[in-house]
């Protein structure tokens, strides 16, 4: 099978350098293992929250500017983050993802624990704050669902009072819904949004709900509804009779699975190849360039193309695993920035940052990691497997995820019409 | 190597529920979690429950028996976990249930076929009448709205003997066929397109002298014993054909499945050497034809038809859907819509039972309706139950990816 470019990876990052060579009419297959990252997403992107010393960050765009030179975003040219950023806005608008905010400047979400941290882009569906934290409410109801422990409301509440907003949390039952009590482990998010996907489940919802509205401005439900789109959110919008908005709920995150779902759809709209469990297991390299690569699922079946994007994420995709003799990156062996000293992988206090959360393939020229030293000229590195930032600390991963594939897609639509 | 004496019940466990992440990415692809709140899920019942067992078989729960084995959870799992196999051996190991005669009568489709293809007027006439299906409904469980597959009234191999069998010296080129049970008693059509679409192709196809049951039924219905016996049959058979050099090739998802995962993953077998010298016949040619050792006969000037794609469970655990899509795509007049991946409900006998008959109709309804509103000509895929529940339940056409082929080479 021969593409013009094979994507390793199916999250964020793979599908946003896959959509992006896609638009441009390339003929991109996008190599997944599993599911991924996307699935705990609770609605909002971050391209830069904290800076180096913990403090929010305002303007994440002029923030960028004093990263290491180790950051990713340094290896992409601080210059070209205005037009990546503009690029990830418009991506989702054609995926017909809908989301606010700027790459100019940051606004406050609402974290699953009632944490306010500045965020990027946020869907339409979620209530944002702005920066100095002022909500666009001075009251608010949170209308639970009876039995749904993803969302814990104490520390919700208390985190709207710090912000001056009155907050009253009530639980609401509906038949349907109840229906998914009897189960012991599985009333989450996605399950809840099953029920919720059909419109006589929302009408009783909404009976409720406006049963216990009382002078409240506004009403605040979890996430727990629309899993392929919003449609079934701004039904409920409709049927309530107060502006109503979505809290994020602890992963599995219904609005992470909507997205994955509508990039990957959006992906195949524009005829590219999706292969869920398919997981790489070897290159065949060849003077410093990759000449196919082999998935497990598939024996005997070489897949090539002109270029390579390595989007495998962190360690939790297996896109880095830490062995006793080192950190790797399993599929080619790339070198990586971790240190062999296994005593300097953690930091004893366990609220200080990571030390192993910065680890990943080491890139030297741009996004193109190496071998023994040796740069591989036809694969780009890009998203959570790349060395240099620590995602907690700064609050950059979607950033990173989609500025670093968006650079990879534009130098290699630029090669491929240099060829 | 493993041998005759090889016990199910004390081969190693070699469930990897100690990689989980406790991610719960898991729980959100399982179509029985979607449906029912009291299936524990995925997470629970695979490498949660995993743990307890271990320490005390007690804490073994018989709703683990809702389970499909449909293996999306394994698809969607980031960390590689086989969440599926690890509650395939719970319940193999731990269930105290004994097989009854539904599950020995859904499970040997292998015996009963043999006898009920000699008696197919008969039988078939039988099994649609509503006094018996009330009998299989009341006394054996088996679902009264279910249209039990009729059986042929020859078998597959008996028309190939007869008919086919004498042209295939003809051809240098040689392949080696295993039908499985479902053409071979219920359904020879997509057999018999393969044998025509093959020899069209240029190959002469030879059957499988000792070809068993994959042995799937058994391991679904509590009789992991019986399937071993049919997989060292059947690894024996694969083994001498490789050594011959020659390549053996299915229409069946479920079957290809089970001989390179489930031989290995449930059964504990050491199929290395034979795992991946089964493949599907689209996979077959789409390579062949890639590789360029194949050209496509020509097609029917007049040949047109809208057809949906169903990925099968089992197709998608395969990762082959690529294959049989792509194939059709590059026939003439084929046009093709691909169908969101979802379970149809059937799991091989798992729809036929009536405890399971609403929950089964229940998770397909999302791939019928898809179905329905795809406004085709046909329904294709790679999986004869998935066939038997989507033509049931939709009243579609449902046709093999091979059978598309047959109609636009004819
Ligand atoms: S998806 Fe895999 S890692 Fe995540 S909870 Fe399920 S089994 Fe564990
Ligand atoms: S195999 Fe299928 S039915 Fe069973 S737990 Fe996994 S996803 Fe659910």
């Amino acid at each position: 099978m021969k593409f013009s470019t094979i994507i390793i990876g199916g999250g964020l990052s793979g599908l946003t350098a896959g959509i992006t060579l896609a638009e441009q009419g390339q003929r991109v297959a996008v190599l997944a293992a599993g599911q991924s990252r996307l699935h705990f997403t609770s609605g909002s992107m971050e391209l830069l929250g904290y800076n180096a010393k913990g403090e929010q960050v305002d303007c994440p765009l002029d923030e960028c500017r004093s990263l290491p030179a180790s950051h990713p975003y340094q290896k992409i040219g601080v210059e070209n983050l205005a037009s990546y950023a503009q690029m990830a806005k418009k991506l989702f608008a054609n995926a017909g993802i809908e989301v606010v905010g700027y790459e100019t400047m940051n606004h406050i979400r609402l974290s699953p624990i009632g944490v306010l941290k500045p965020a990027w882009l946020t869907l339409g569906d979620y209530i944002t704050a702005n920066m100095a934290r002022q909500f666009p409410f001075q009251s608010v109801l949170i209308a639970n669902i009876a039995g749904y422990i993803d969302m814990p409301t104490p520390f919700l509440k208390s985190a709207f009072e710090k912000c001056g907003v009155k907050c009253r949390v009530v639980e609401v039952k509906t038949p349907m819904l109840e229906n998914l009590r009897r189960s012991q482990t599985e009333m989450r998010a996605t399950n809840i949004a099953r029920v919720l996907s059909e419109q006589s489940a929302v009408d009783q919802l909404s009976v409720e709900i406006n049963r216990s509205v009382n002078r409240e401005q506004a009403i605040l439900i979890p996430a727990v509804m629309g899993i392929t789109d919003n449609s079934i959110v701004q039904y409920l919008r409709r049927m309530v009779t107060r502006p109503l908005f979505c809290i994020a709920t602890l992963p599995p995150a219904v609005t992470g699975v909507r997205l994955q779902s509508r990039l990957r759809k959006y992906f195949l709209s524009l005829g590219g190849t999706y292969m869920l469990g398919s997981t790489v297991r070897e290159a065949n390299i060849s003077s410093g360039k990759i000449l196919s690569v082999a998935a497990a699922n598939l024996p005997d079946q070489k897949l090539k193309a002109n270029n390579y994007i390595l989007a495998t994420g962190s360690f939790m995709g297996n896109g880095l695993i830490a062995t006793q003799s080192g950190v790797i990156e399993p599929i080619m062996n790339l070198d990586v920035d971790a240190p062999l000293d296994r005593e300097l992988w953690t930091a004893e206090n366990l609220n200080e940052s990571q030390p192993y959360m910065e680890f990943g393939v080491k890139t030297a020229l741009g996004l193109h990691p190496s071998i023994d030293g040796k740069t591989i000229t036809n694969l780009w590195a890009v998203g959570a497997v790349l060395s240099g930032h620590n995602p907690i600390k700064l609050a950059d991963s979607s950033g990173v995820d989609m500025l670093t594939a968006l650079h990879a897609a534009t130098e290699i639509i630029q090669t491929e019409k240099n060829r | 190597m493993a041998n005759k004496t090889h016990n199910f019940f004390i081969s190693n466990n070699d469930g990897n529920f100690e990689q989980c992440l406790k991610c719960s990415i898991c729980t959100v692809y399982c179509p029985v979690s979607a449906v029912d709140p009291l299936f524990p899920g995925p997470k629970q019942a695979g490498p949660d429950g995993e743990r307890y067992r271990l320490k005390n078989p007690d804490f073994y729960d018989e709703s683990l028996k809702l389970c499909l084995n449909c293996k999306r959870c394994e698809v969607a799992c980031p960390h590689d976990v086989r969440i599926g196999d690890i509650i395939q051996r719970a319940r193999l190991q731990h269930s105290p249930h004994k097989p009854g005669i539904r599950a020995r009568l859904l499970a040997s489709t292998d015996l009963v076929g043999r006898w009920a293809t000699r008696l197919s007027p008969a039988i078939n006439t039988a099994i649609s009448l509503k006094s018996s299906k009330e009998f299989g409904h009341q006394m054996l469980g088996i679902h009264k709205h279910y249209d039990f597959p009729t059986y042929a009234r020859q078998t597959f191999v008996k028309w190939f003997e007869k008919n086919a069998l004498p042209q295939q010296g003809g051809f240098e080129k040689k392949v080696v066929y295993f039908h499985g049970c479902h053409v071979n008693y219920n359904d020879p059509a997509p057999g018999m397109a393969l044998v025509r679409v093959m020899n069209k192709l240029g190959y002469g196809v030879e059957l499988i002298d000792d070809e068993k049951c994959c042995g799937n039924p058994f391991m679904a219905n509590g009789m992991p014993q019986r399937a071993l016996q049919l997989a060292f049959r059947n690894m024996n058979s694969l083994r001498q054909i490789a050594n011959k050099g020659l390549e053996v090739i299915t229409t069946s998802s479920t079957c290809t499945f089970t001989i390179r995962d489930e031989y290995k993953f449930v059964l504990g077998l050491d199929n290395a050497d034979i795992r991946d010298k089964v493949s599907l016949a689209t996979r077959f040619i789409f390579k062949k034809l890639e590789d360029e050792e194949l050209e496509l006969p020509p097609v029917r000037p007049d040949f047109k038809i809208r057809i949906a794609y169903h990925t099968a469970c089992h197709m998608e655990k395969l990762g082959w859907a690529f294959y049989s899509a792509n194939l059709l795509r590059q026939i003439p007049g084929v046009e093709l819509v691909m169908l969101d991946s979802l379970c149809c409900g059937m799991a091989g006998t798992y729809g036929f039972k009536t405890e399971n008959f609403e929950r089964s109709q229940k998770i397909g309804q999302p791939l019928f309706n898809a179905i329905k509103e795809a406004n085709v000509d046909a329904v294709v895929t790679d999986c004869e139950m998935c066939h038997s529940q989507i033509a049931m339940s939709t009243g579609m056409k449902v046709l093999h990816p091979i059978e598309i082929l047959d109609m636009a080479f004819s």
